[in-house]
Parts: structure tokens; C-alpha cells; sequence
């Protein structure tokens, strides 16, 4: 089923929630919505799922526009469109019924076989006979995902699916997402703010904030190349950097102050002096204790001012040295970080104090005014 | 304090030996009250979901005319049924005055903003739980309407009990509209009320005992319902 939103807006007592929103769902694939709490997600979901309207703007369906779909042409449609909010809400009776719950409203004739594969694939076809409001948040997760599932939806929509859920739970969720994607060929429409499972999942990613789409692309385009800083901080982009754009010996650099950088041509930022961010991934920073011999054209000495393990990955924030390399002495601290592996860490004797040598390419700098 | 003792054997006596008037009063007023409230409910029920699961003009005046029905005496209505249903009252031909069905009347009358005002505080809050899950699921209009009542199924019979609980407790209005005759329109409370009066506390404490044991069995029955259901 193919979803596309015109001009979409919706404001609660005066308070817009959501803000010209134009989107396409991308068929057959992992669609992220990635954004902080209160950027208008589930609102959007639930204009998305016919759940609510718009105040203005509209979402058409295959084509058609929603507004003008009679009840009975919306019911037909909902039940096409699978969706899990977190925190769902159990019926009060067995976790079996309530995976049961839409296939009897259809009348289905298989309602005994699907319910029990449903509960199978989510893992929970042990407790079927359980009262589902006694179940953990993981495992309520879980049944909501199998209730939708059993349905045979086209498209799926996840709201948070697995916020606060245990590790386990969150592999079986995951797993479960690929799979319908990639085995039953369903579109998922996935809302989160866990940006390693959108970098993971989303081949299309929506970035939303205060009820704006302020970014789309693939996960590799806004991860790598974030167009705003709210993007930028909000994709934990690592290095997020203020400076101008300037013209030395014919080519343009990149003046952070203290250092200067230089970066692939920007057309766009032709005049000496344009004030642009710049964002740099710290996994394509390399740290070696000698000067490299590549082709990256940006190598700094460093003084480790901190080292923060991140269950394996080490986070290390170097400061450039001054008066050294191409670094230029200057006021203001601008603190680059990368990653290494803890081995790396190890096997370099990385230490805070100690100086080693930052290279990255000029083609990994991502700019944006 | 020998008056009281003498009054609560012979009470004692009445309940045990299943004295036919004491038994006569005890099911009228049980099927007195008991279809009030059904009949309560026949406008209650589909007005709290109306009210519940749809927003439409005039929603909030009928939520805040409901409530307001709920602070007015039963003295008060007893006064305007009698008017209606007395010989010379809009429903005078009828002849109901006196009779069990106007205190019937009268009773679902003082009932129905009160179960309406629970039950729609109870559908609201299932409602809006139930409603988005429900239809994302797939669920038409009756069968959300459905999901709802069976989901909020304990607290509705519990605002039912408790509207049976006020009613079978009424006094002054359903003596105004019944006229507490014998055999007739006796029943516990106007019973009660006459018997002390007369000074024979022997029947008025037999069944001040009897509804007692109403008001202490709903009050168990509303707080198993309420462990049992959400």
C-alpha cells in the first residue's frame, strides 16, 4: 500500500503538533521516524492509521485521498494497516483472545491456527492461557506485535516498539521487524528515538522535530550528512563544528578557529567568510601514534582530554595542539572525539595526556549553513 | 435498653420463621428498585456510550445537565411525579398514583443521572483506552461499542449496584408516589419509617436488619468487583 501526506498539519488547543508534513512511505521497506519525544511521532501515526485527522492537508492511500473515503471504505482500509503503540493496551482476558481479538472481527475461518503461529513466532505460545494484563512490558510488546501480525497487515506501523523493553525481548522485536519486511515483503513505518536501531533499520529515515519532517534520505544520508544542527545533535552526529568557509592557495578550507580544515569543494558556499556547520562522524576519525601516509588530506597532533567507554567502543575527545601540524594557535577549545575498539585502545596504551596523531578525509566533512 | 433487646429478638424471630408480611415487603421493594434500575439502564447504557465514544455539539451541556440532575433531592422529584401521575397531573388517566409502578417511575427517575454520571465516567476512561486498539485492529462501530461494555463490564455492573443500593434506600419520595399501602406499596423503608412512628419496633427493626444486610452485601460485592476487574 502505498501512503503519502500532503501539506498535512494538526494542532491540539491551538498548539500545532504537526507542520506541513509531506511524506511518502517507502513500499517494502524499513521507514524510520526518528525524533525526541514530543516532536509529534505518535500524533503522526495516528493521522498515518486513520486514527485521527488532520486539521488540514491531506494523506492519501493508494492514490486516493483519505477525506474523501466513506466509513465503510475506512474501515476496509484500516484493516489493511497493522499498528503497535508502546505501551499497547491489553484486553482483560487470555494473551490468546487477544491475539485472536481481529481475527474475529473479520469473521476469519482460521482464527485457532493463526492466533497459535502468531504466538509462536513472538515466542509466547507457553503462556497463551495467561491473563494478558499480568504480562511485562516486554512481553506485552510482544503479544501486541503478534496481534497485529496474525492480521496479515500490507503496511505496520511501530510505535516505539521497544522502548523499555528487556535485551531479549528487544532481539525478538528486531528480529521480527526484518522479517516481516524482508519474508512477508510488509512496509514497516517505524517511530523511535534509538538511533542505532534507525541507523540499523532505516532504509528510509524521517527526521521530526516540533512536528517538522526537517530531514529524509537514506540512514547513510542523515547520519553522515545531517542538514541542520538539531539534525546533527540529534543523530549523535559526534562532531558538530561552527566555522567559516575560506579561500586559501585556490582552494577552500574550512577555518574552525583554532585549526583549519580542508574539505571537498562547496559551490554553494562560494564567498569567503560563509559562517556553516560542520559535522564529522568519529568513526571516520583514525588515531595513530605516527603521522599517517594516506591520501586523507587532514591529520592533527592531539592531547587526549578524555576517554569514555561505551561497552567496548571507546569515545576518546581530543583537543588539537597548537603551533603544531597545521594547527594555528588560537583561543577556544574545539574538541574533536572518535572511536576505537578497547583493544585498540590497549594495544596503542591510549592514556588521557598522551598526544596522538587525528587524520580524517576531507570528503567526510559534512557542511550545512 | 430491655425495649431495644425485646424488639431485636422478636426481630430476630420474624426473619428467622420467614414471616410472610416481613418476606412480602422484602421482595416488593427488591423488585420495586430492581426494575427501576433495568429500566434506568435502558437509557443510561446507550447514553454514557453515546456520550463516551462521541464528541458532538451540545455534548458538554448534556454532561453538565447530567451531573447537576445528579445533586437533586428525591423529595424533589417525588414532588414533581406525583404532579405528572396524580388525577389531574399530564399522566393523571393512567391512575399509576399508588401504585408500585410509580414508585417504579420515580425511582428510575432519581437513579438514571446517577448510573448515567458513573457508568459514562467508567466508558470514558475505557473508552479511551480500548478505542484506538480496538480499531486499529480493525473493529466497526458496534463492534468497538461492543469491546468497550465488555471490557468495562465490572465497572458498569458496579455503577448499577450502586444505583440499586440508592434506590432501595429511598424513603420520602417513594412514600409521596406509592403511599406505602399494605400489601401493596409497603415496602422496607416506608415500612420502617411507619413502624417506628406507631412505636412497634419489633417489624421495623426485623427489617432495618434485613436492609442492613443489602447495604453490607453490595458493599462486598462492589469491592470483589473491584479487585476482580481493572
Amino acid at each position: 500500500m502505498n501512503i503519502e501526506t500532503k501539506k498535512v498539519y494538526k494542532s491540539f488547543d491551538g498548539k500545532d503538533v504537526l507542520r506541513n508534513i509531506n511524506m511518502r512511505i517507502v513500499e517494502n521497506r524499513i521507514n524510520c521516524v526518528i525524533g525526541p519525544n514530543g516532536a509529534g511521532k505518535t500524533t503522526l501515526f495516528k493521522i498515518l492509521t486513520l486514527l485521527d485527522r488532520a486539521n488540514s492537508g491531506e494523506v492519501y492511500f493508494d492514490g486516493s485521498p483519505s477525506s474523501s473515503l466513506s466509513a465503510e471504505e475506512k474501515l476496509k482500509l484500516r484493516r489493511k494497516i497493522g499498528l503497535v503503540m508502546h505501551n499497547p493496551f491489553m484486553f482483560n482476558t487470555s494473551v490468546w483472545k487477544n491475539v485472536a481479538y481481529g481475527l474475529k472481527l473479520r469473521g476469519d475461518s482460521d482464527i485457532a491456527k493463526k492466533a497459535e503461529e502468531g504466538l509462536k513466532i513472538v515466542e509466547l505460545l507457553r503462556i497463551k492461557d495467561q491473563s494478558a494484563l499480568t504480562l511485562s512490558s516486554g512481553e506485552a510488546q510482544r503479544v501486541a506485535l503478534a496481534r497485529a501480525m496474525v492480521l496479515e497487515p500490507e503496511i505496520l506501523f511501530l510505535d516505539e516498539p521497544m522502548v523499555n523493553l528487556d535485551p531479549l525481548s528487544t532481539k525478538i522485536m528486531e528480529d521480527l521487524v526484518f522479517k516481516m519486511r524482508s519474508e512477508y515483503n510488509v512496509t514497516v513505518v517505524m517511530a523511535t528515538h534509538n538511533l542505532l536501531q534507525a541507523r540499523r533499520f532505516g532504509e528510509r529515515v524521517f527526521v521530526l522535530r516540533q512536528g517538522e519532517i526537517i530531514q529524509r534520505g537514506t540512514a547513510e544520508e542523515v547520519f553522515h550528512y545531517p542538514n541542520s544542527s538539531f539534525a546533527a545533535e540529534f543523530v549523535e552526529v559526534g562532531n558538530l563544528f561552527r566555522g567559516k568557509v575560506i579561500i586559501e592557495q585556490g582552494a577552500q578550507k574550512l577555518d574552525l578557529g583554532k585549526i583549519k580544515i580542508e574539505i571537498v569543494p562547496h559551490p554553494e558556499f562560494g564567498e569567503t567568510g560563509t559562517a556553516v556547520f560542520a559535522t564529522l562522524r568519529p568513526e571516520d576519525i583514525l588515531l595513530s601514534l605516527e603521522p599517517l601516509h594516506s591520501s586523507a588530506r587532514n591529520s592533527f597532533l592531539g592531547e587526549i582530554m578524555n576517554m569514555q567507554d561505551r561497552g567496548g567502543i571507546i569515545w576518546v575527545t581530543l583537543e588539537p595542539v597548537p603551533g603544531l601540524s597545521s594547527a594555528k594557535t588560537e583561543s577556544g577549545s574545539i574538541p574533536f572525539v572518535a572511536v576505537i575498539t578497547r583493544r585498540s585502545k590497549e594495544e596503542m596504551g591510549l592514556k588521557v595526556g598522551m598526544r596522538v596523531y587525528f587524520t580524517f578525509k576531507a570528503s567526510c566533512v559534512n557542511l550545512f549553513e | 435498653m430491655e425495649n431495644i433487646l425485646g424488639a431485636l429478638t422478636r426481630a430476630l424471630g420474624l426473619i428467622i420463621s420467614l414471616d410472610k408480611e416481613v418476606f412480602s415487603i422484602v421482595l416488593l421493594s427488591f423488585s420495586v428498585s430492581l426494575t427501576a434500575v433495568f429500566f434506568s439502564s435502558l437509557i443510561s447504557l446507550p447514553l454514557s456510550l453515546l456520550l463516551a465514544l462521541k464528541k458532538f455539539p451540545g455534548h458538554r451541556f448534556i454532561v453538565n445537565t447530567i451531573n447537576s440532575l445528579m445533586a437533586v433531592p428525591a423529595v424533589a422529584i417525588g414532588l414533581v411525579i406525583y404532579l405528572v401521575i396524580s388525577r389531574r397531573g399530564p399522566l393523571g388517566a393512567l391512575e399509576l398514583l399508588y401504585t408500585p409502578w410509580a414508585m417504579i417511575i420515580a425511582q428510575a427517575v432519581l437513579v438514571t443521572p446517577i448510573i448515567t454520571s458513573l457508568s459514562l465516567q467508567t466508558l470514558k476512561r475505557v473508552g479511551s483506552m480500548v478505542k484506538e486498539t480496538a480499531v486499529s485492529l480493525g473493529a466497526s462501530g458496534w463492534q468497538l461499542i461492543i469491546t468497550v461494555v465488555k471490557e468495562a463490564k465490572s465497572s458498569l455492573m458496579a455503577a448499577f449496584i450502586v444505583g440499586f443500593a440508592r434506590v432501595i434506600g429511598e424513603t420520602g419520595m417513594t412514600m409521596m408516589v406509592g403511599g406505602n399501602i399494605k400489601g401493596v406499596t409497603r415496602v422496607m423503608t416506608t415500612a420502617i419509617a411507619l413502624e417506628t412512628m406507631k412505636g412497634d419496633f419489633e417489624l421495623a427493626v426485623a427489617l432495618g436488619i434485613i436492609l442492613l444486610i443489602v447495604a453490607f452485601g453490595v458493599n462486598i460485592i462492589l469491592q470483589t468487583m473491584q479487585g476482580a476487574g481493572r
